[in-house]
Protein backbone atom coordinates (compact mmCIF):
# COMPACT_ATOMS: atom_id res chain seq x y z
CA UNK A 1 0.00 0.00 0.00
CA UNK A 2 1.04 3.49 -0.72
CA UNK A 3 2.31 5.84 2.05
CA UNK A 4 -0.39 8.25 2.64
CA UNK A 5 0.03 12.25 2.17
CA UNK A 6 0.40 12.69 5.77
CA UNK A 7 2.94 10.25 6.46
CA UNK A 8 5.14 11.70 3.52
CA UNK A 9 5.14 15.24 4.51
CA UNK A 10 6.06 14.06 7.83
CA UNK A 11 9.20 11.94 6.14
CA UNK A 12 9.72 15.07 4.55
CA UNK A 13 9.87 17.45 7.45
CA UNK A 14 12.33 14.48 9.29
CA UNK A 15 14.47 14.76 6.15
CA UNK A 16 15.82 17.78 7.60
CA UNK A 17 16.90 16.22 10.96
CA UNK A 18 18.31 12.90 9.94
CA UNK A 19 19.13 10.47 8.10
CA UNK A 20 16.17 8.59 6.30
CA UNK A 21 16.22 4.62 6.68
CA UNK A 22 16.75 2.90 3.32
CA UNK A 23 12.99 1.98 3.48
CA UNK A 24 11.83 5.40 4.45
CA UNK A 25 13.74 7.20 1.17
CA UNK A 26 12.00 4.39 -1.29
CA UNK A 27 8.80 4.77 -0.04
CA UNK A 28 9.11 8.10 0.03
CA UNK A 29 10.60 8.38 -3.70
CA UNK A 30 7.73 6.45 -4.77
CA UNK A 31 5.33 8.66 -3.84
CA UNK A 32 6.67 11.89 -4.68
CA UNK A 33 7.06 10.44 -7.97
CA UNK A 34 3.31 9.95 -8.52
CA UNK A 35 1.68 12.77 -5.88
CA UNK A 36 2.03 16.42 -7.25
CA UNK A 37 0.95 17.93 -3.73
CA UNK A 38 3.62 16.28 -1.69
CA UNK A 39 6.01 17.55 -4.41
CA UNK A 40 4.62 20.70 -3.96
CA UNK A 41 5.26 20.78 -0.21
CA UNK A 42 9.06 19.19 -0.71
CA UNK A 43 9.41 22.73 -2.09
CA UNK A 44 7.55 24.81 0.46
CA UNK A 45 10.12 23.25 3.21
CA UNK A 46 12.85 23.85 1.25
CA UNK A 47 11.69 27.35 0.10
CA UNK A 48 10.99 27.73 4.07
CA UNK A 49 14.36 26.57 4.79
CA UNK A 50 16.65 29.15 2.62
CA UNK A 51 14.44 31.87 3.50
CA UNK A 52 14.80 31.16 7.55
CA UNK A 53 18.40 31.40 6.63
CA UNK A 54 18.14 34.71 4.62
CA UNK A 55 16.03 36.10 6.86
CA UNK A 56 18.51 35.54 10.11
CA UNK A 57 21.10 36.72 8.21
CA UNK A 58 19.34 40.02 6.91
CA UNK A 59 19.22 40.76 11.14
CA UNK A 60 23.16 41.41 10.53
CA UNK A 61 22.77 43.99 7.81
CA UNK A 62 22.03 47.34 8.61
CA UNK A 63 18.60 48.16 8.56
CA UNK A 64 15.30 47.17 10.78
CA UNK A 65 15.13 47.59 14.68
CA UNK A 66 17.78 48.88 16.85
CA UNK A 67 19.09 49.01 20.34
CA UNK A 68 17.12 51.64 22.30
CA UNK A 69 18.82 54.71 24.15
CA UNK A 70 18.21 53.04 27.33
CA UNK A 71 19.64 50.06 26.45
CA UNK A 72 22.26 51.64 24.58
CA UNK A 73 23.66 53.76 27.77
CA UNK A 74 23.15 50.62 29.92
CA UNK A 75 24.89 48.61 28.10
CA UNK A 76 27.80 51.12 27.34
CA UNK A 77 28.08 51.07 31.06
CA UNK A 78 28.36 47.56 32.14
CA UNK A 79 31.33 47.52 29.50
CA UNK A 80 33.15 50.62 31.43
CA UNK A 81 32.35 48.83 34.52
CA UNK A 82 34.36 45.54 33.38
CA UNK A 83 37.26 47.35 32.09
CA UNK A 84 37.36 49.04 35.22
CA UNK A 85 37.50 45.83 37.10
CA UNK B 1 44.48 37.83 8.68
CA UNK B 2 41.06 39.56 9.82
CA UNK B 3 41.82 41.29 13.80
CA UNK B 4 39.22 41.98 15.84
CA UNK B 5 37.93 45.97 16.09
CA UNK B 6 38.49 47.66 19.26
CA UNK B 7 36.03 46.76 21.76
CA UNK B 8 35.38 50.95 22.13
CA UNK B 9 33.59 50.16 18.40
CA UNK B 10 31.62 46.88 19.22
CA UNK B 11 28.74 48.69 20.81
CA UNK B 12 28.13 51.29 18.07
CA UNK B 13 29.36 49.09 15.07
CA UNK B 14 28.07 45.57 15.96
CA UNK B 15 25.09 46.44 18.98
CA UNK B 16 22.30 46.93 16.46
CA UNK B 17 23.04 43.77 14.59
CA UNK B 18 23.21 41.93 17.00
CA UNK B 19 19.91 43.11 18.49
CA UNK B 20 18.23 42.45 15.78
CA UNK B 21 19.51 39.08 15.17
CA UNK B 22 18.68 37.94 18.52
CA UNK B 23 15.05 39.86 18.34
CA UNK B 24 14.50 37.47 15.53
CA UNK B 25 15.52 34.09 17.44
CA UNK B 26 13.99 35.29 21.15
CA UNK B 27 10.96 37.80 20.02
CA UNK B 28 11.74 39.44 23.16
CA UNK B 29 13.07 42.73 23.17
CA UNK B 30 14.24 42.93 26.92
CA UNK B 31 15.84 39.76 26.78
CA UNK B 32 17.44 40.69 23.29
CA UNK B 33 19.37 43.79 25.30
CA UNK B 34 20.25 41.34 27.88
CA UNK B 35 21.97 39.00 25.58
CA UNK B 36 23.55 42.04 23.53
CA UNK B 37 25.31 42.70 26.75
CA UNK B 38 26.18 39.42 27.87
CA UNK B 39 28.02 38.77 24.41
CA UNK B 40 29.72 41.68 24.65
CA UNK B 41 31.39 41.44 27.97
CA UNK B 42 31.90 37.62 27.05
CA UNK B 43 33.66 38.41 24.20
CA UNK B 44 35.82 41.47 26.28
CA UNK B 45 36.76 38.58 28.56
CA UNK B 46 37.81 35.84 25.62
CA UNK B 47 39.02 38.45 22.92
CA UNK B 48 42.51 36.95 23.50
CA UNK B 49 41.02 33.67 22.38
CA UNK B 50 40.06 35.22 18.76
CA UNK B 51 41.30 32.84 16.34
CA UNK B 52 41.72 35.70 13.84
CA UNK B 53 39.49 33.67 11.11
CA UNK B 54 36.43 35.47 10.98
CA UNK B 55 35.39 39.02 11.36
CA UNK B 56 34.48 40.68 14.39
CA UNK B 57 31.00 40.55 13.76
CA UNK B 58 30.61 37.24 12.72
CA UNK B 59 32.51 36.47 16.11
CA UNK B 60 30.26 38.31 18.22
CA UNK B 61 27.60 36.20 16.31
CA UNK B 62 29.11 33.26 17.54
CA UNK B 63 29.17 33.98 21.04
CA UNK B 64 25.48 35.05 20.88
CA UNK B 65 24.45 32.10 19.52
CA UNK B 66 25.92 30.48 22.76
CA UNK B 67 24.57 33.08 24.46
CA UNK B 68 20.76 32.15 23.19
CA UNK B 69 21.15 28.25 23.97
CA UNK B 70 22.78 29.09 27.56
CA UNK B 71 19.35 31.18 27.91
CA UNK B 72 17.20 28.19 27.11
CA UNK B 73 18.95 25.32 29.32
CA UNK B 74 18.65 27.71 31.76
CA UNK B 75 14.89 28.35 31.61
CA UNK B 76 14.19 24.34 30.89
CA UNK B 77 16.12 24.13 34.46
CA UNK B 78 14.57 27.21 36.30
CA UNK B 79 10.69 26.27 34.85
CA UNK B 80 10.70 22.94 33.69
CA UNK B 81 6.60 22.25 34.31
CA UNK B 82 5.26 25.34 32.70
CA UNK B 83 4.50 24.50 29.22
CA UNK B 84 5.97 20.94 28.95
CA UNK B 85 6.98 20.05 25.72
CA UNK B 86 4.81 17.25 25.51
CA UNK B 87 1.78 19.34 26.51
CA UNK B 88 2.54 21.90 24.10
CA UNK B 89 2.89 19.50 21.03
CA UNK B 90 -0.48 17.78 22.03
CA UNK B 91 -2.73 21.10 22.05
CA UNK B 92 -1.67 21.88 18.87
CA UNK B 93 -1.30 20.22 15.90
CA UNK B 94 -1.32 22.46 12.75
CA UNK B 95 -1.06 19.27 10.48
CA UNK B 96 -4.29 17.96 11.89
CA UNK B 97 -6.26 20.45 9.80
CA UNK B 98 -4.41 19.91 6.60
CA UNK B 99 -5.37 16.02 6.10
CA UNK B 100 -8.48 14.29 5.67
CA UNK B 101 -8.64 11.22 7.77
CA UNK B 102 -7.56 8.96 4.94
CA UNK B 103 -3.98 11.03 4.62
CA UNK B 104 -4.69 12.95 2.20
CA UNK B 105 -3.91 16.90 1.76
CA UNK B 106 -7.39 18.62 1.98
CA UNK B 107 -6.51 21.17 -0.12
CA UNK B 108 -4.14 21.09 -3.48
CA UNK B 109 -0.87 23.09 -2.35
CA UNK B 110 -0.12 26.29 -3.74
CA UNK B 111 3.42 26.60 -6.00
CA UNK B 112 5.31 28.79 -4.11
CA UNK B 113 8.17 29.13 -7.33
CA UNK B 114 11.65 28.10 -7.03
CA UNK B 115 12.59 27.88 -3.62
CA UNK B 116 16.03 30.22 -3.77
CA UNK B 117 13.92 32.82 -5.54
CA UNK B 118 11.65 32.39 -2.50
CA UNK B 119 14.41 33.56 0.06
CA UNK B 120 15.14 36.70 -2.38
CA UNK B 121 11.56 37.81 -2.19
CA UNK B 122 11.47 40.65 0.35
CA UNK B 123 7.56 40.26 0.78
CA UNK B 124 7.70 36.42 1.03
CA UNK B 125 10.33 37.03 3.99
CA UNK B 126 8.33 39.49 5.50
CA UNK B 127 4.74 37.63 5.58
CA UNK B 128 7.54 34.46 6.72
CA UNK B 129 8.37 36.84 9.58
CA UNK B 130 4.50 37.68 10.49
CA UNK B 131 3.76 34.00 10.30
CA UNK B 132 6.57 33.09 12.82
CA UNK B 133 5.04 35.62 15.40
CA UNK B 134 1.90 33.72 15.05
CA UNK B 135 2.91 30.46 15.71
CA UNK B 136 3.23 29.81 19.98
CA UNK B 137 6.03 31.71 20.57
CA UNK B 138 7.69 28.85 22.49
CA UNK B 139 6.96 26.85 19.85
CA UNK B 140 8.84 29.41 17.71
CA UNK B 141 11.62 30.21 19.81
CA UNK B 142 12.19 26.37 19.30
CA UNK B 143 11.72 26.66 15.63
CA UNK B 144 14.42 29.52 15.19
CA UNK B 145 16.85 27.69 17.73
CA UNK B 146 17.06 25.04 15.23
CA UNK B 147 17.49 27.34 12.20
CA UNK B 148 20.43 29.04 13.62
CA UNK B 149 22.29 26.06 14.90
CA UNK B 150 23.98 24.37 11.99
CA UNK B 151 24.46 21.52 14.28
CA UNK B 152 22.48 18.23 13.82
CA UNK B 153 19.59 18.13 15.47
CA UNK B 154 20.53 15.12 17.84
CA UNK B 155 23.26 18.05 19.28
CA UNK B 156 20.43 20.13 19.91
CA UNK B 157 18.03 17.45 21.92
CA UNK B 158 20.88 16.61 24.34
CA UNK B 159 21.70 20.26 24.87
CA UNK B 160 17.48 20.62 25.58
CA UNK B 161 17.27 17.08 27.20
CA UNK B 162 14.51 16.41 24.72
CA UNK B 163 13.96 13.29 23.39
CA UNK B 164 14.63 13.38 19.19
CA UNK B 165 10.83 12.13 18.54
CA UNK B 166 9.67 14.91 20.69
CA UNK B 167 11.64 17.65 19.04
CA UNK B 168 10.88 16.29 15.40
CA UNK B 169 7.14 16.25 16.46
CA UNK B 170 7.41 19.45 17.37
CA UNK B 171 9.40 21.12 14.30
CA UNK B 172 7.42 19.14 12.05
CA UNK B 173 4.57 20.99 13.56
CA UNK B 174 6.24 24.35 13.53
CA UNK B 175 6.63 24.03 9.87
CA UNK B 176 3.19 22.46 8.99
CA UNK B 177 2.13 25.92 10.57
CA UNK B 178 3.86 28.18 8.94
CA UNK B 179 2.92 26.41 5.73
CA UNK B 180 -0.73 27.33 6.31
CA UNK B 181 0.10 30.62 7.69
CA UNK B 182 1.87 31.49 4.29
CA UNK B 183 -0.34 30.06 1.89
CA UNK B 184 -3.45 32.61 4.00
CA UNK B 185 -1.04 35.33 3.53
CA UNK B 186 1.22 35.30 0.87
CA UNK B 187 -0.54 34.57 -2.60
CA UNK B 188 2.37 35.70 -5.34
CA UNK B 189 3.21 32.01 -5.68
CA UNK B 190 1.35 31.34 -8.48
CA UNK B 191 2.36 34.69 -10.59
CA UNK B 192 5.96 33.11 -10.51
Amino acid sequence: MMMSCRAASRLLSEQQERPLRLGEQLALRLHLSLCGNCLQFARQLTGLQLSLRQLSQQQLDDAGPELSGDARARIAQALQQYKRR
Amino acid sequence: MPRLDDPQQWLPRHGDALYRYALLHLRDAALAEELVQETLLAGLESQHNFAGQSSTRTWLVAILKHKMLDHYRRLRREQPEAEPDAQLADLLDPAASQFLPDGHWTQPLQRWGDPHGLAQRQQFLLALEECLASLPPRLARLFMLRTLLDEASETLCQELAITPTNLWTLLYRARMGLRRCLERDWQQGESV
